[in-house]
């Protein structure tokens, strides 16, 4: 008991909401290869997808609870999110967000989302993810998390990385024969780098066999294309919506469901 | 005679003690405060009252003490002056300045805090101690970082974030115990007193009222320190 008190005790001496004092997990790095590890032999890929779960630990809680729940029947292999875990891009907010979503009894991956930026959000973002633009591949297919929060870092940086995007449609090429790219802000967001918004769209467009772009950030639940080449952009909405997708990935093509809790 | 010799003399009268033989009287008011009388000028006369108004305006400004303090939401460490005014010296501002440590942010951070304490009460024990049951009060820290700002930075739509990521608010209980040093070992300090205070952040109670999950050990900041009452 007074262990515990003590504990509790040394856990509240915070030095400041910024000081990024955490230990690296690189989550996006470890669960990506989780999730490969997972799906290597598997033809069908099924997925939850989420996000804008920022000051929302109650529904965050409810929703890990609610996936758990029905991971192993509804066969999910994984939750993608979609960024905006935090507000104010606070290391609080990230290890409260995290100490919920590492209840999940599936891997999660995360994009960043322009709030996780704020302060040094960015280098918490760093330590407990990894880097900002990651891939993994899971049943075939190639999931690419992109940073888009051009706005964040003042087009100091390239934001959305190009050479990134390219380097996706060239390496693991054996691995793969189609990509889903994930990102929190779409293109002609107010958040996105506008400039390169068709640069953005021809580059993914050359990764193999895109399937559709999935995104954060607007809150609500959009399926809609940005431009005349018909790449779906399913926006997810925030968690105080209580809703989610579950997309499933066949060798044939794939399906989603918006799933309430 | 000028203004500036008056000003000269009077830190000199001060720097050499009150008994100092000077041409000018000089008496003491209240232990601490000296004043100085030139020939022709009576205490009640409009020019004296301007000087000692100005002296007592800049005593006031004069640190009554110093704190160190671990945590809190304003650095590792964060020291500086503090100044206690009040009938019962129950106010107290300090001004502290921090150092957050490089770990993952990539380099070390100077945070400055503006903190107002409000101690109302103290109950004496024994010869030598003294316990102040309850000090409160508020505190903004800042931050020296280009990662930060107070006004949102020309790129962002207009009110596109609500809040200033630089300046925090916080607010705190806690509780202190004083060591009263007598009058013949007194080195520097007259008081040490050790504390303790439990605060809350502008951002953590926004959270918190939003979700009922939120622990108090989440939420709340604990911290600790030592503050020394020169005079």
């Amino acid at each position: 008991m007074l262990a515990a008190v003590a504990l509790a005790a040394c856990d509240m001496l915070d030095y400041h909401p910024y000081d990024v004092n955490v230990e690296p997990t690189n989550i996006n790095v470890n669960n990506g290869r989780r999730i490969e590890q997972l799906c290597a032999a598997a033809d069908t890929v099924r997925f939850v997808a989420t996000g804008d779960t920022q000051g929302r630990y109650d529904d965050t809680a409810d929703f890990v609870d609610f996936v758990n729940g029905i991971s192993d029947s509804a066969k999910i292999d994984f939750v993608l999110h979609t960024g905006d875990f935090t507000d104010y891009g606070t290391v609080d907010e990230y290890n409260w967000q995290r100490r919920i979503l590492n209840r999940l009894k599936v891997p999660y991956v995360g994009c960043l989302g322009n709030h996780d930026c704020l302060g040094t959000g960015k280098q918490a973002f760093a330590r407990i993810f990894g880097p900002s633009d990651t891939s993994f591949i899971a049943g075939g297919v190639k999931f690419v998390l992109l940073n888009t929060n051009a706005l964040e870092y003042d087009y100091s940086v390239p934001v959305p990385d190009l050479d990134f995007i390219e380097r996706q449609g060239t390496e693991r090429t054996g691995e793969f024969s189609r990509t889903v790219v994930a990102m929190h802000a779409h293109p002609y967001s107010d958040v996105f780098n506008n400039n390169v918004a068709k640069a953005f769209e021809h580059y993914i467009n050359q990764l193999p066999g895109l399937m559709m772009c999935i995104n954060g950030h607007d809150h609500n639940l959009v399926q809609r294309t940005y431009f005349d080449d018909g790449v779906m952009y399913y926006g997810t909405p925030n968690i105080a919506k209580r809703q989610f997708y579950i997309f499933t990935i066949t060798p044939s093509g794939y399906d989603y469901e918006v799933v309430g809790f | 005679m000028t203004m500036r010799w008056l000003a000269f003399s009077a830190a000199a009268c001060i720097a050499a003690g009150a008994g100092a033989a000077a041409p000018d009287t000089v008496w003491v008011e209240r232990t601490d405060t000296v004043w100085i009388e030139r020939a022709g000028h009576t205490e009640g006369s409009s020019y004296m009252h301007r000087v000692s108004n100005y002296n007592r305006a800049w005593h006031a400004l004069i640190p009554k003490g110093s704190r160190i303090q671990y945590a809190g939401n304003m650095g590792a460490f964060s020291v500086g002056p503090i100044w206690k005014y009040g009938r019962n010296r129950q106010w107290e501002t300090a001004l502290q300045l921090g150092l957050i440590p490089r770990h993952g942010n990539g380099r070390a951070i100077l945070a400055l805090t503006l903190k107002e304490d409000f101690v109302p009460w103290s109950v004496t024990l024994g010869r030598r101690f003294s316990f102040q049951p309850l000090a409160t009060g508020l505190y903004l820290t800042t931050v020296f970082d280009s990662r930060f700002w107070t006004a949102q930075p020309g790129r962002y739509p207009k009110g596109y974030y609500w809040f200033a990521t630089r300046v925090r608010t916080n607010v705190y209980l806690g509780q202190r115990i004083s060591l009263n040093i007598p009058e013949n070992r007194r080195f520097l300090a007259k008081t040490i007193s050790l504390f303790y205070e439990v605060s809350a952040s502008d951002y953590s109670v926004i959270e918190r009222i939003g979700n009922s999950s939120l622990k108090p050990s989440q939420y709340l900041s604990l911290s600790f320190g030592l503050q020394f009452e020169w005079f």
